[in-house]
């Protein structure tokens, strides 16, 4: 899939929709007997490779399950400490895999408000009179191209750098976006826009990206996938213009709670 | 409810009988509901700027028109392309005032009033003041040119306008005339700070 994700951000910097569709990254996954030869440390509640590059592991990648069963950050599964369970020659031999970590719910909030103010950035250091913000960003990997709208909304998608048609993909995203926004009268303007029981998906039809998305619209609670505590949460709307302050970090799918 | 990309511009038709019905019907409720003609008013107001702010974005999405430089050019871009797209008609611009904030919209016929007659105890009332709610909501969303004050955030400042009628021809007048004036821009959703 040449998009791999779409971003919209509101006015006041706020991540209200987020979407990924990456393909499947690179992961590997070996068995191991003790001692383990790969130094592992724990950081931003991830635990990582730091040493020991081979394989496909690399450095920088992150434990993403152990023996087939996905780690909850620094616990596994069964919430154990994962650096306290591999440190235990008992539990060798141990299969773990290893990738690129995801980004948490929480990055992606913080990186949509730093891309907001340098948008605001870029227009200011324009050395002509009433510039846009930034419009495209390349890297060797992608390219995101970001649509102001007159209304302060801004539309992000990241794209394969070869991948064309992404301008008109973003108008259309706009215009699917005043959908949704529009014509339900429950949504409340520049608020997340909550897909907890939706699925969103990009696709191509009749010869453009499009943007499919069936998005649940309730005030009530909303049952998020994820278990805390032990205890499926519920998302609540918030009232406040703040994206809510609780995110289901657990979830890699783009749910607010 | 998911939009197929071959919608295009093409637009749904509808009757005009049934969005006209149903106008009628939320006024009446309301009249009933308010019994006194200034609320109905001012709901009918209030339930513009709602619509408004909504309208504002499907209008944008679909219509590509870039940003107005001046109260002038935004009331060419009402006139002629928001007041088309959305009711099929076309008013006309007049009466600028010599500041240049202040003009009327002259509507030949108005397809929200198609068969009404407003009784003697509802006098007051003033029919089409969904317009003028909408009118508000949408520019007070919209934005002006940047003007090049101080470092915001948010680029661009939204109008606040003030949109009355004038003229209605369910109380007589020859023409229905809204006359829109420009307030100000409203700066204060700048975040703190930023002044």
């Amino acid at each position: 899939m040449a998009i791999f994700s779409v971003y919209v951000v509101n006015k006041a910097g706020g991540l209200i929709y987020q979407l990924d569709s990456y393909a499947p990254r690179a992961e590997a996954e070996k068995t191991f007997s003790y001692p383990l030869d790969l130094l592992l440390k724990l950081h931003d509640e991830r635990v990582l490779v730091a040493f020991g590059q081979r394989d496909g592991i690399r450095v920088g990648h992150a434990v993403l399950a152990i023996n087939g069963m996905d780690v909850n950050g620094r616990y596994t599964a069964d919430g154990k400490e994962v650096l306290e369970y591999l440190g235990n020659p008992a539990n060798y031999p141990v299969s773990i895999r290893f990738g690129r970590p995801r980004l948490t719910s929480n990055e992606k909030l913080m990186l949509a408000s730093m891309f907001h103010s340098l948008f605001a950035i870029g227009s200011q250091l324009s050395p002509e009179q009433g510039s846009s913000g930034i419009e495209m960003l390349e890297t060797d990997t992608f390219k995101l191209h970001c649509y102001q709208t007159l209304t302060g909304i801004k539309f992000v998608v990241l794209a394969d750098p070869r991948q064309a048609g992404i301008d008109s993909l973003l108008r259309k995203i706009y215009e699917i976006y005043s959908d949704f926004a529009l014509k339900n009268p429950f949504y409340s303007l520049e608020m997340p826009i909550r897909a907890c029981r939706g699925k969103a998906t990009v696709g191509w039809c009749s010869g453009t990206w499009t943007l499919f998305t069936q998005p649940s619209w309730t005030l009530g609670p909303s049952w998020c996938g994820c278990f805390v505590g032990g205890r499926r949460q519920p998302c609540w709307p918030h009232k406040s213009l703040q994206p809510p302050r609780r995110l289901c970090s657990n979830c890699s799918a783009w749910q607010w709670c | 409810m998911s939009r197929q990309a071959n919608r295009g511009t093409e637009s749904k038709k509808m009757s005009s009988e049934l969005f006209t019905l149903t106008y009628g019907a939320l006024v009446t409720q309301l009249c009933k509901d308010y019994e006194n003609d200034e609320d109905v008013n001012k709901q009918l107001d209030k339930m513009g700027f709602n619509i408004g702010v909504r309208l504002i974005e499907d209008f944008l999405a679909r219509s590509n028109v870039g940003r107005c430089h001046d109260f002038r050019e935004t009331a060419d871009v009402i006139a002629k392309v928001a007041f088309k797209m959305y009711l099929g008609i076309t008013p006309s611009i007049t009466n600028w005032s010599p500041a240049g904030d202040e003009f009327s919209l002259i509507l030949e016929n108005n397809p929200l009033v198609d068969f009404v007659e407003l009784p003697d105890n509802h006098s007051s009332l003033i029919y089409s003041n969904l317009l003028c709610g909408v009118l508000r909501g949408a520019l007070e969303m919209a934005v002006a040119r940047q003007l090049p004050l101080r470092f915001p955030t948010v680029p661009q400042v939204q109008m606040a306008v003030e949109a009355k009628f004038v003229q209605d021809t369910l109380k007589g007048d020859g023409v229905t005339e809204i006359r829109m004036r420009f307030i100000r821009r409203i700066e204060d959703n700048l975040p703190a700070g930023e002044e």
